[in-house]
C-alpha cells in the first residue's frame, strides 16, 4: 500500500496538538514563576479583546501583520527567504511619511496615494537589490536581506536626525500634514485605523495574485524547478525579481499604514522588529493563504495579550515571545506529534493486557 | 562452484512506483553475470538493494552465507562484506582530486597520529598497485571535474578495489564509453576474473551481454523472469525475454519531402562545464518537412547543440536561423513565438513540474495566450478543456488534468511533454532531445510515432537521442558528433552502414 | 564642529586601533567559525545569532552565582552544543527548513534572554555587577615600556588568544584529517560520500554541535571578554557578520577569519569617527555594505572564472 495518503484532516490534528503542548509548556512555565496561569490567560484574553482600546489595539497590531505576512507569502512561495521585509518596512515608512511633510497641504484623497506609492515605490527599489542580488548572482538571500536591513534602519535613523529632523528633543520627523492621516475605526481610544481595508484589500490581492494569474503561475513554477521554467519560456531570474520587488512594495505599504494609520511621523526605532510578526504568521500555517488571517489575528492576540497579561499579572510578555516561535518549531515539525502511533500503540498495550478481545483493529 | 550472494523474494515500493516485486538474483564466486532488462526493469534498484543504497520492504539477503538484512543493511555494511558498485551517475566529488575520491571513507593515516592525518603517500602506493595491475591509468592530482568520462569511471573501479571489493557491480558502464574503451574495459574485466574477483554487468546492450557473460539473467517489469547460461542462449532470445513478445520497433518512415530549410546552424561555438563537450564550430540545416538525427555517445556536446538552439545556453560565435529569423541567443520565449517546439533530454529536470498538475504542465508554454489567460488573469475552465482534449489526443492515462504531473508513469509524463510541445498550432521546427529515454515499449512506440506525424505534417525536426534504433527508425539525415564536432554526415537511405557510423561515433573519419 | 580632515585621521589611525580591531573581530572570528563549520557540510546556518545570545547570558549568570569564568565558559558552550543537538534533529529527523529554524532560535535567543534576565536578575535593559568575574586578560610585563607595543601584544583576554590556534586547528581539521576530507565530501557531494560508506547524517550532526559550541564560545567572550556585562540583544548582528565573512573566506577558516578583521577594522574605525560629527549611521553602514559588496564581487569573479573555464573558444 502506498502510505503517503494520508488523509487531509489529518496534518490540522497534528497542528492543534501542536498549539496544546505549546499551550501547556506555556502554563507550565508561568505555574513555574510562581504565577497563577489562569489568571495569566485570562488577563492575555482580556488585554487583546475585551474593550474598546484593547480590541482596538489588536485590530492595529492585525493590520501590520496581515500586510507583511501576505508580502512575505509571495517570496516563500519561489523559496525566496525574505528576512528582508523589516527595512522595506523603514524604508517604506520613511518615505511614505516624507511627502507627509514636505508637500504643501492638499485633499486626503491626493496626498493620501501620493504618501502610500511613494513609499511602497521606495521600498520596491530597496528591495531589489536582494532580489537581484539572488536572481542573477545567486547570493544566499537569507544573507543579504538581514545585511540590508541594517543599512536601511541606519539610512532612516540618518534620515531623522539630519535633513528630516523635526528638531525636537526625540529623534523623530515632523508629523505628517493632518489630511494626509488615515481615517481611525471608532475604536478610540486605540489607534486602530481604516488601514485595515488596505490590508483586507492586500491580502485579497496576493491571494487572487497567487491563483488566478499568469505572474502567479510563472513564480508558483520557479521555486520548484526553475530549469524547467527557463525551458518553456518563463524568466526564472525575472520573475524572482519581479516577486521580490512586489514583496517589497507590500512591505513599504505595511509600513505607509503604519505611519500614516498610527503614529504621524516616523519615531526612530518605531517598530522593532514587527515585520517579524508578519513572518512569524505565514510561517505559522506553513505558507496557507486560506489561513493566514486567522494565523495573523493570533500573532495579534499574542502581542497586545501579553502586554495585558504582563501589565496586570507581571508574567514577563517576552515570555510569549518565547513560546511563539517555539510554536512554529512545533507546527513546522508536526510530524513529531504522530497522534495515530500513539493511538495504535496504546490500543496494541490495551489488547495485550486483554487477549479475550481477540481480532481489532489492524496494529501497525 | 561456490555461491556468495543470494537475494530472494525482494520487494522495493517507491512512492509511486513499485521498482522491485518479488525478485531473486544469485552470484557464483569468480563469475561475470549480466543482469539485463529494459530501462525502468529495476535492475539498478535491485543492484543497489545489495549495495544497502535502499532498505528493502520485503524479501532477504543473504552475503558469504551471511543473512545481512537481519539487521539494519546500508552501503557501509555492504563495503564490509566486499561489494563495491560503479554507478551509472558517477560518485565522485568533483571539486575534489582523483587521489581523494579513492580514499574517501577508508583513508589510510599516518603513524602515530591516533587516525587522524591522513597518509597520502601510503595511499598512492597501494593505489598505483592497482593502477599496474590493470593497466587502468589515472592521474591521481588532477580534479575530478578535470578528467574525462572514462577516466571518472577507471576512478570509480579503482575506488572500489581499493576498499576491498571482491563483488564488483557495474551499472550500464559502456553507456558513456566509446567502443574502443569499451573494449578495454572488457580487456580489464577479464583480468579481473582472472584474479577471483565476482562481477555483476548491468547493461542492455545485448552484444556486449554476449561478449562478456558468463551466466545472464533477465529482468522486466519489476519481476524477476530467469536466469540462463551464455552458452545455451543467443541474442534473439534474449531480447524476447527482456521485452516479454516479439517487437520490432518498424515503423513506416514518411518520405522526406524536399522543403525549404527551416533551421540554419552557422558554425556556433558553445561553452560547457566539460572540455569534450564544448561545441566547436558545427554548421547544418535542417529542412521543413525532414527529420534530421544527431547521433553519437552521450557527452560529446549533445545537450550542449540542444541548449544552444532553444536559446538556454550561450552561444559564443556563430549564428543560429529558425525560418529566416535570427534566433542566436534570444530568450526561450522569443525562440518560442517563432514556431520552436523542444522535448527536452530530461523530463524530470526540464521537462515537467512533477509538484504541479498534468494541466498546468501541459499548457505552461502558452500560459500567456488567449484563450488561456486575459490580461495575465487565468481562465481556468478554459485551461482545462484543452488539458483533457489533449489528454485525449496524445493519449495520457490516467486522463484526469488534476493529477500531479509527479504521479504519472515515466511514459505518460513523456507523453504530457509532447502534448505541451506538439498540441499547440503553428509549430515549424521540433528539437526532440532523446524523447524515448526510460520509458516502456509500448509508449516509445507511441512517441515515435508522434514525432513522424509531425513531419509529415510539415515541421522540421532535429532529433537528439543516444538510441542509434530511434535513430535510424526516424532520421532521414545523420550527422555523428564526436568531441563537439560533427565527423559525418549520411543519408539514411535504409543501408546505413552500422559499422562506419559507429567508427564516425568514435572520431574517425571516412577519410582516415 | 570644524575639524580638519587630517586631525580627524590621525586620532582615528594611531596604534591603538590595532588593539581595538583585533578585540572587535574575535567575537565575530568565533562566530564565523561556527558558519564555517556547517557550511562546510553545505548548511547555512544562520542560528549563530541567537545561540551567541544564550552564550551571553548563560555566561554572565553562570559567572555571577559560582564566581568562575571558566565554568561560565563551558557552560555557555555546552548550552550552544545543546541548542545545536535540537535544531539537528528538528533538521535531519524532521527536515525543518534551515532558515525557519535559525530564525527561530534567534528569536528565541532574544526573547528568551529577556524573560530569563526579568525572572532570575528583576530587572530589564542591561545587567551588570561587580560579581561577574570576566575572562582574565594577560599582560606582558617586559612590554610594558613601549607603550606602542604593549597596546598591540599585550592585554589580551584568555579567549582571544586562544582563537588563533582555534581556527589554525580547524583549518587543519578539515584540509588535512580524515575527519575533514570525510565532513567536506558530505558537503560537496552528498551521494558520493554515502555511497563511499560515510554515514552522511552524522557528519551533518557532528558538525552542527561543533558549530554551536563555537557560537555558545563566541556568546561567552562577548558578555565575559570583549565586555563585562549583559544587555538585550548585545550580539548585534555579528552572527550574520560572521555568516558573510564565511561567505568572504568561501568557508576556509583562515580566510574567513581575514574577513573578520576587516569586519573588526571597520566597527572599530566607526566607533572611533562617531565624535567627529560625521554622520555615524554611515559609518555603521560600512560593514554591511562592505559585505554586500565582498558577496556581489566574489560571485561575479568566481562566475567570470567558470564563463573563461568553460567557453568554447579556449584553447585546452
Amino acid at each position: 500500500m502506498i502510505e503517503n495518503k494520508e488523509k487531509r484532516y489529518e496534518p490540522i490534528i497534528r497542528i492543534c496538538i501542536a498549539f496544546l503542548v505549546a499551550f501547556a509548556v506555556f502554563a507550565a512555565i508561568i505555574a513555574i514563576c510562581g504565577y497563577n496561569p489562569l489568571d495569566a490567560f485570562y488577563q492575555m484574553f482580556r488585554g487583546a479583546f475585551v474593550g474598546k482600546f484593547n480590541f482596538g489595539s489588536t485590530i492595529e497590531d492585525f493590520i501590520l501583520i496581515l500586510i507583511v505576512g501576505s508580502a512575505y507569502s509571495l517570496t516563500r512561495r519561489i523559496g525566496f527567504f525574505n528576512l528582508g521585509l523589516e527595512g522595506c518596512l523603514y524604508i517604506g515608512a520613511m518615505f511614505s511619511c516624507a511627502p507627509g511633510f514636505l508637500l504643501p497641504d492638499l485633499p486626503s484623497y491626493i496626498i493620501i496615494p501620493v504618501c502610500l506609492i511613494s513609499g511602497m515605490a521606495a521600498a520596491a527599489i530597496w528591495a531589489s537589490i536582494a532580489g537581484a542580488m539572488k536572481a542573477f548572482l545567486n547570493v544566499n538571500e537569507a544573507c543579504t536581506t538581514i545585511m540590508l536591513n541594517y543599512v536601511a534602519i541606519a539610512l532612516t535613523d540618518f534620515l531623522l536626525n539630519n535633513p528630516w529632523s523635526a528638531h525636537s528633543a526625540a529623534p523623530e520627523t515632523p508629523h505628517v500634514q493632518a489630511s494626509a492621516m488615515l481615517p481611525k475605526l471608532p475604536l478610540a481610544p486605540s489607534r486602530a485605523s481604516t488601514a485595515i481595508f488596505i490590508a483586507i484589500a492586500v491580502y485579497a490581492f496576493v491571494f487572487f495574485l497567487t491563483y488566478r494569474t499568469t505572474f502567479g503561475f510563472k513564480f508558483r513554477n520557479v521555486a520548484d524547478n526553475p530549469r524547467f521554467c527557463e525551458a518553456v519560456g518563463i524568466k526564472s531570474k525575472w520573475v524572482i525579481l519581479g516577486t521580490v520587488i512586489l514583496s517589497g512594495a507590500l512591505g513599504g505599504l505595511a509600513g505607509g499604514c503604519e505611519i500614516l494609520g498610527v503614529y504621524g511621523n516616523f519615531i526612530q526605532n518605531f517598530s522593532v522588529n514587527s515585520a517579524f510578526n508578519g513572518i512569524i504568521a505565514c510561517l505559522l500555517v506553513k505558507n496557507n493563504l486560506a489561513l493566514l488571517p486567522i494565523s495573523a489575528l493570533f500573532i495579534a492576540f499574542t502581542r497586545t495579550g501579553g502586554n495585558g497579561m504582563e501589565y496586570y499579572t507581571g508574567v514577563p510578555s517576552a515570555l510569549i515571545d518565547t513560546v511563539v516561535p517555539i510554536l512554529i518549531l512545533f507546527v513546522a515539525m508536526d510530524r513529531i506529534f504522530d497522534y495515530k502511533r500513539l493511538w495504535y500503540w496504546l490500543k496494541g498495550k490495551l489488547q495485550s493486557r486483554a487477549p479475550a478481545k481477540a481480532k481489532g483493529g489492524s496494529a501497525k | 562452484m561456490e555461491k556468495i550472494v543470494e537475494m530472494n523474494n525482494i520487494h522495493k515500493q517507491f512512492p509511486f512506483v513499485k521498482a522491485v516485486d518479488g525478485s531473486r538474483f544469485d552470484l557464483y564466486k569468480g563469475e561475470i553475470h549480466s543482469l539485463i532488462g529494459e530501462n525502468g526493469a529495476g535492475k539498478s534498484t535491485m543492484m543497489k538493494i545489495l549495495y544497502g543504497m535502499y532498505e528493502i520492504d520485503e524479501g532477504e539477503i543473504i552475503v558469504n552465507g551471511e543473512r545481512v538484512t537481519d539487521g539494519r543493511y546500508t552501503t557501509h555494511d555492504a563495503i564490509a562484506h566486499g561489494i563495491g558498485m560503479v554507478h551509472q551517475e558517477f560518485m565522485l566529488v568533483k571539486e575534489m582530486t582523483v587521489l581523494e575520491n579513492i580514499i574517501l571513507g577508508s583513508e589510510p593515516t599516518k603513524k602515530g597520529s591516533r587516525n587522524v592525518v591522513i597518509d597520502f603517500d601510503a595511499a598512492r602506493k597501494k593505489i598505483s598497485h592497482y593502477i599496474e595491475n590493470y593497466q587502468m591509468a589515472v592521474q591521481m592530482d588532477k580534479k575530478v571535474m578535470n578528467i574525462s568520462v572514462g577516466e571518472m569511471q577507471r576512478v570509480e573501479i579503482i575506488k572500489a578495489l581499493y576498499r576491498g571489493a571482491d563483488i564488483l557491480i557495474l551499472d550500464e558502464p559502456t553507456a558513456v564509453l566509446t567502443p574502443q574503451e569499451a573494449d578495454k574495459l572488457f580487456e580489464i574485466l577479464d583480468i579481473m576474473r582472472r584474479d577471483g574477483k565476482t562481477i555483476v554487468f548491468i547493461s542492455h546492450k545485448l552484444k556486449e551481454v554476449m561478449k562478456i557473460s558468463d551466466r545472464i539473467s533477465v529482468m522486466r517489469a519489476s519481476k524477476y523472469i530467469t536466469t540462463v547460461n551464455k552458452s545455451e542462449t543467443s541474442i534473439p532470445e534474449l531480447a524476447t525475454l527482456m521485452v516479454g513478445r516479439e517487437v520490432f520497433l518498424n515503423l513506416e518512415r514518411t518520405p522526406a519531402k524536399e522543403g525549404e530549410v527551416m533551421l540554419d546552424v552557422r558554425d556556433i561555438y558553445v561553452p560547457s562545464e566539460r572540455e569534450l563537450s564544448k561545441i566547436r564550430g558545427i554548421s547544418f540545416q535542417v529542412r521543413k518537412g525532414e527529420v534530421l538525427g544527431v547521433a553519437g555517445v552521450d557527452g560529446n556536446g549533445q545537450s550542449e547543440l540542444g541548449e544552444a538552439v532553444a536559446g538556454l545556453r550561450r552561444i559564443e560565435r556563430g549564428k543560429v536561423f529558425l525560418d529566416g529569423v535570427d534566433i542566436t541567443n534570444r530568450s526561450p520565449l522569443k525562440i518560442r513565438r517563432q514556431g520552436f517546439a523542444h522535448i527536452p533530454e530530461d523530463r524530470n529536470d526540464r521537462g515537467l513540474n512533477k509538484k504541479h498538475t498534468f494541466a498546468e504542465n501541459m499548457l505552461a508554454a502558452e500560459i500567456r495566450d488567449r484563450p488561456y489567460s486575459r490580461f495575465g488573469i487565468l481562465h481556468t475552465k478554459k485551461i482545462m478543456e484543452e488539458a483533457r482534449a489533449r489528454s485525449e489526443r496524445f493519449d495520457i492515462r490516467p486522463r484526469n488534468p488534476e493529477n500531479l504531473a509527479g504521479s504519472l508513469s515515466g511514459g505518460n509524463a513523456q507523453k504530457i511533454v509532447v502534448a505541451r510541445e506538439l498540441g499547440a498550432s503553428g509549430k515549424k521546427f521540433l528539437l526532440a532531445a532523446q524523447p524515448t529515454r526510460g520509458i516502456d515499449i509500448g509508449n516509445i512506440e507511441g512517441i515515435r510515432e508522434m514525432i513522424n506525424d509531425a513531419k509529415a505534417e510539415g515541421v522540421a525536426v532535429l532529433l537528439i537521442s543516444a538510441d542509434l534504433d530511434e535513430i535510424l527508425s526516424l532520421s532521414d539525415r545523420i550527422i555523428v558528433l564526436y568531441e563537439g564536432r560533427i565527423t559525418g554526415e549520411l543519408v539514411n537511405d535504409g543501408n546505413v552502414n552500422e559499422e562506419e557510423l559507429g567508427l564516425l561515433m568514435i572520431g574517425g573519419g571516412k577519410n582516415d | 564642529m570644524n575639524v580638519s580632515l587630517g586631525f580627524v585621521l590621525s586620532k582615528i589611525f594611531t596604534y591603538s586601533l590595532v588593539h581595538d580591531m583585533l578585540a572587535a573581530s574575535v567575537p565575530i572570528v568565533l562566530a564565523c567559525m561556527c558558519a564555517v563549520i556547517s557550511r562546510q557540510v553545505n548548511i547555512i546556518n544562520i542560528a549563530a545569532e541567537g545561540i551567541i545570545m544564550f552564550g551571553c547570558f548563560f555566561g554572565v549568570m553562570v559567572s555571577y552565582f559560582t564566581g568562575s569564568w571558566l565554568l561560565a565558559v563551558l557552560v555557555s558552550v555546552l548550552l550552544g552544543v545543546l541548542i545545536s543537538a535540537i535544531m539537528a534533529v528538528a533538521y535531519l529527523k524532521y527536515e525543518v527548513n534551515i532558515f525557519v529554524l535559525g530564525l527561530c532560535i534567534n528569536m528565541i535567543g532574544t526573547a528568551c534572554t529577556r524573560f530569563l534576565l526579568q525572572v532570575i536578575f528583576k530587572t530589564s535593559g542591561n545587567f551588570v555587577s561587580e560579581k561577574v568575574v570576566p575572562i582574565p586578560r594577560i599582560n606582558l610585563p617586559f612590554l610594558s615600556d613601549s607603550p606602542v607595543l604593549s597596546s598591540i601584544f599585550s592585554g589580551y583576554t584568555v579567549t582571544e588568544i586562544l582563537v588563533i590556534p582555534l581556527v589554525i586547528l580547524l583549518w587543519f581539521m578539515l584540509y588535512k584529517s580524515v575527519w575533514g576530507l570525510q565532513l567536506r565530501s558530505v558537503g560537496l557531494n552528498e551521494m558520493a560520500s554515502y555511497t563511499s560508506g560515510i554515514d552522511v547524517n552524522r557528519k551533518k550532526l557532528v558538525a552542527l554541535l561543533l558549530s554551536g559550541a563555537f557560537a555558545g564560545l563566541a556568546g561567552a567572550h562577548l558578555s565575559l571578554g570583549y565586555s563585562c556585562m549583559f544587555i538585550e540583544n548585545m550580539s548585534g548582528g555579528r552572527g550574520y557578520m560572521g555568516m558573510a565573512a564565511m561567505q568572504f573566506g568561501a568557508a576556509n577558516p583562515i580566510w574567513a577569519a581575514l574577513g573578520c578583521l576587516l569586519f573588526g577594522f571597520s566597527n572599530s574605525v566607526a566607533n572611533r569617527l562617531t565624535p567627529y560629527g560625521i554622520p555615524n549611521q554611515f559609518v555603521t553602514m560600512i560593514p554591511y555594505v562592505a559585505t554586500i559588496l565582498i558577496l556581489a564581487i566574489s560571485v561575479i569573479s568566481q562566475k567570470i572564472r567558470s564563463t573563461r573555464q568553460e567557453s568554447s573558444l579556449r584553447k585546452s
